[in-house]
C-alpha cells in the first residue's frame, strides 16, 4: 500500500527563532515535514510547542523571526523555495496557492465590512474579475460552505452571525482561489461540539471535492482522529513523533505521546486517576542540551537522555520517533 | 429504594433523592434578562437564560451540568451561590431558600459555598500577592485572628494544592495557567466550604495540566467531603469526574441521569447527538457519527414546545405543541421528551 501521490509541500530543516537584545528563543527547531497532494497532515502539540509558529512561517507571517531551512513548494511551475520568495511574490501565493483559517473567526474578519464585500475583495486581489463577477464568486463560495440563502447573507456583518457561521465564512474566503493547500490553525477550538462536528464534516467534504491538501493544527487528539491521515507530534519546537494516524493513536512510542494520550479523559470508560505530566515545558530561551522532554519524562536516564539530543529515528514506513530509548518502548518488534 | 417526597412537591420532573441527603435543591428556577431594544422605551423582550430548572444535589456527590454555549449552565451556576438572583423559583441550600437570607445571613452562608471559574487569568486580582488573595478570604470569614495564624494557614493551603509556600509573596502574573488555577482552588477551599461550584475549571488548560487539576479536584473532594456542581462542555471530563449528569439546552434541562447510565445509554435525542459529536482519539469509533444540523435557537425567541425540536432528528408535530416536562423514565433518570416510543 504505497502512497504514490506527489509531494506538494515540503519543510526541510525549518527552524524559527526570535531574538530580543542578546536573548534568542528557539521556537521551532529543524522541522522536516512533507504534505502530499490531497493529504491531511496534523501538527499536534500543547501551548508553546511551536505548531502555530510553524504554520505562520510557511505563510511568511512572522516579520520579526529568523527562519532557516527550506520550504519547498512543488506547484505547476516546478519546485520553488517559499522562503526565498520576495514579499510581492509571496503576497500572490498567500491566499492564492495557500489558504489559511484561524481559531477565532470573529477576530479574523473585519467587523466594519459586510461579509460579501470581504469575500469579493479576496477574489479581486487574486483573480482578474469585475466587481460583479467577484460578488458572484462570493455568493458561490458561501453556497459551497453550506450557508443557507447565500445571496442575502452577502449583506450581513460578522457580528450578525454565530461562531459556526463565521467560521464557514472564513473557510469560504480562504477557498475563493481554490488553494492547493489549506492551513487550518485550530479551526474548531472555539466552537461547540455539535458545531465542531459540522465544520469537520464540511472540511472533509471540501477537501474531497476540491482535492486540496490540508495542514491541520490542533491540540486535540480526538479531532486528529477524525480528520488526519498523518500526525506529527510537537514538543518544545521539535517533532518528537510522527506517523500514520493509526500508528500514533494505537501504538505510540515516544513517552510524551503516550503520556499525552493517557492524560485525556475518555468518553468510553472511567478511570480512577488521570495520568498527568508533571512539570512544565522548557523555556525556549534556555533549552536543555539533551532530550527536551527529559525533565518531565519518567523514563529519562542520566547521560543517555541528558547529554545529547536524540535523533529522529525511523521505526517503519513513516513512523519516526525522537527518543534515545525507543527500542525499549516500541511494543511491536521492528526489523 | 423508596424516595421520600417533601410535602407539596410532586415527583414529576426530577430525580428525588432522600431529602435528608440533599444539600442543594433547585426548584422551578428561572432567570430572564431584560433586553433593551433600539427604541428608548423599555421593551418586553427577554433572554430566557434559565427556564423551569429543577434538580437536587446530594451531599458528597459531584453533580455535573453539561451543555453548549448559550445553554444557561453558567447563569445557573452563578445562581446556585447567589452571585445572580433568580427571576423566579427557589434555591434551597441545606433546607433554606437563599433568596430569603439578608446580607449578613448570606455572608455567613457564603462561607459554606465557593466557586472556581474557567479563566485563571482573570479571576485573580493582579495587584494582590497570592498570599493576600487567599488570606483575604480567611479574614473576611474570621477564620484566622492573627497575621501569623493567617500566614500559616495560607502556607498550608498552598501546600494542599501542590504549590510551594514560598509562592505566597508572588503575584498572579508570575504563574502559569495551571498554577493559577491551583491558586484559585486554594482560595476557594480556604474557608473550608461544603459546597463548590466549578464553572469550566479546566477548559483553558492544556491536556497534561488539565489532568493535574482534575486529579487535584478529585483528591480535595475526597479529603474534604465536598459536594460539587461541576459545569462543563467537555463530556469526557464529565465522565471522569461526575456522579450524576444534567444536560442543558437553551435554558432547560433535557436529561438527568447517573453518569454511567448517561454515557452508556443516553435517553434524550439531544444527549445522544451531543455524545455522538464528541471526537475521540479512537479511529474505529470516530467514523460513525450523527451530525446535528442547524444551530441553537435564540434564547430571546425560543421555539414553541420543545426547545430542541428545531434540530431534533426525531421531532414530530406534537413536539411544537407542548413543553415536554422533565419526567422520571426509570428509578434513576429523567428526560424531557414526549417521544417515549423511542425508548423501546
Amino acid at each position: 500500500m504505497t502512497d504514490t501521490r506527489p509531494v506538494l509541500a515540503e519543510l526541510q530543516d525549518v527552524s524559527v527563532s526570535f531574538t530580543k537584545g542578546n536573548v534568542t528563543a528557539h521556537v521551532v527547531d529543524s522541522i522536516n515535514l512533507s504534505i502530499k497532494e490531497g493529504e491531511t497532515v496534523a501538527l499536534i502539540g500543547e501551548s508553546g510547542s511551536g505548531k502555530s509558529v510553524t504554520s505562520l512561517a510557511i505563510m511568511h507571517l512572522l516579520p520579526r523571526a529568523k527562519i532557516d531551512g527550506k520550504i519547498m513548494w512543488h506547484g505547476k511551475e516546478g519546485a520553488r523555495n517559499l522562503l526565498a520568495l520576495s514579499t510581492r511574490e509571496m503576497r500572490s501565493f498567500r491566499g492564492g496557492s495557500i489558504g489559511m483559517i484561524f481559531q477565532e473567526p470573529m477576530t479574523s474578519l473585519n467587523p466594519l465590512f459586510k461579509i460579501g464585500d470581504q469575500i469579493a475583495e479576496a477574489a479581486r486581489l487574486h483573480r482578474p474579475v469585475s466587481r460583479q463577477e467577484a460578488r458572484q464568486i462570493a455568493e458561490d463560495s458561501l453556497r459551497l460552505v453550506g450557508i443557507p440563502e447565500p445571496r442575502g447573507r452577502l449583506n450581513t456583518y460578522p457580528f450578525e452571525m454565530s461562531g459556526g457561521m463565521r467560521q464557514r465564512v472564513m473557510i469560504a474566503m480562504s477557498l475563493v482561489c481554490r488553494p492547493a493547500l489549506l492551513i487550518a490553525d485550530e479551526p474548531t477550538t472555539a466552537l461547540d461540539v455539535t458545531i465542531q462536528a459540522q465544520i469537520l464534516e464540511l472540511l472533509r467534504r471540501l477537501q474531497e471535492e476540491l482535492g486540496m491538501s490540508m495542514l491541520f493544527i490542533t491540540h486535540d487528539f480526538g479531532v486528529v482522529a477524525e480528520i488526519a491521515e498523518r500526525i506529527a507530534v510537537m514538543y518544545a519546537g521539535q517533532i518528537v513523533e510522527q506517523g500514520a494516524t493509526q500508528q500514533i493513536l494505537e501504538n505510540p512510542v515516544h513517552p510524551y505521546t503516550r503520556a499525552l494520550l493517557n492524560a485525556i479523559p475518555r468518553l468510553d470508560k472511567r478511570s480512577a486517576r488521570l495520568a498527568s505530566i508533571e512539570g512544565v515545558v522548557p523555556d525556549p530561551r534556555a533549552l536543555p542540551p539533551g532530550c527536551r522532554f527529559a525533565t518531565r519524562c519518567q523514563f529519562a536516564v542520566p547521560d543517555l537522555c541528558t547529554s545529547q539530543p536524540p535523533p529522529l529515528s525511523e521505526l517503519q514506513d513513516g513512523h519516526a520517533v525522537r527518543c534515545a530509548r525507543w527500542p525499549e518502548f516500541a511494543r511491536v518488534e521492528y526489523a | 429504594m423508596l424516595y421520600a417526597v417533601p410535602a407539596g412537591l410532586s415527583l414529576r420532573g426530577w430525580n428525588m433523592p432522600d431529602q435528608f441527603n440533599v444539600l442543594l435543591e433547585v426548584r422551578n428556577v428561572r432567570k430572564f434578562f431584560g433586553v433593551r431594544g433600539k427604541s428608548v422605551l423599555p421593551t418586553a423582550k427577554y433572554v430566557q437564560a434559565v427556564n423551569e430548572v429543577n434538580f437536587s444535589v446530594r451531599r458528597g456527590e459531584v453533580f455535573s451540568v453539561v451543555g453548549e454555549s448559550g445553554s444557561g449552565k453558567t447563569t445557573l451556576g452563578q445562581m446556585l451561590i447567589r452571585l445572580l438572583d433568580p427571576s423566579d423559583g427557589e434555591i434551597m441550600f441545606d433546607g433554606v431558600d437563599l433568596m430569603t437570607l439578608d446580607d449578613q445571613q448570606m455572608r455567613r452562608a457564603r462561607k459554606r459555598m465557593q466557586i472556581i471559574f474557567q479563566d485563571p487569568y482573570s479571576s485573580l486580582n493582579p495587584y494582590m500577592t497570592v498570599g493576600d488573595a487567599i488570606g483575604e478570604v480567611l479574614e473576611v470569614h474570621g477564620i484566622t485572628k492573627t497575621t501569623a495564624e493567617r500566614d500559616q494557614r495560607v502556607d498550608d493551603l498552598l501546600e494542599t494544592v501542590g504549590l510551594r509556600s514560598a509562592t505566597s509573596v508572588r503575584y498572579p502574573h508570575e504563574f502559569s495557567g495551571g498554577q493559577r488555577q491551583r491558586i484559585a482552588i486554594a482560595r476557594a477551599i480556604a474557608a473550608n466550604p461544603e459546597f463548590l461550584v466549578a464553572d469550566e475549571p479546566v477548559s483553558a488548560l492544556d491536556v497534561s495540566v488539565q489532568a493535574q487539576i482534575l486529579n487535584l479536584i478529585s483528591d480535595l473532594r475526597a479529603s474534604m467531603g465536598l459536594t460539587m456542581v461541576f459545569i462543563s462542555h467537555d463530556l469526557a471530563v464529565v465522565r471522569h469526574i461526575a456522579d450524576r449528569v444534567a444536560v442543558m439546552y437553551l435554558g432547560r434541562i433535557m436529561e438527568i441521569a447517573d453518569v454511567d447510565e448517561f454515557f452508556d445509554r443516553p435517553l434524550h435525542p439531544y444527549s445522544q447527538a451531543l455524545l455522538s459529536a464528541v471526537p475521540t482519539p479512537d479511529i474505529r469509533r470516530s467514523k460513525q457519527r450523527q451530525v446535528l444540523s442547524g444551530e441553537i435557537a435564540s434564547p430571546m425567541s425560543p421555539p414553541s414546545g420543545c426547545v430542541f425540536r428545531t434540530r431534533c432528528p426525531h421531532a414530530i408535530e406534537a413536539c411544537a405543541g407542548v413543553v415536554p416536562p422533565l419526567e422520571l423514565k426509570s428509578a434513576t433518570r429523567s428526560s424531557a421528551c414526549i417521544r417515549d416510543d423511542l425508548l423501546k
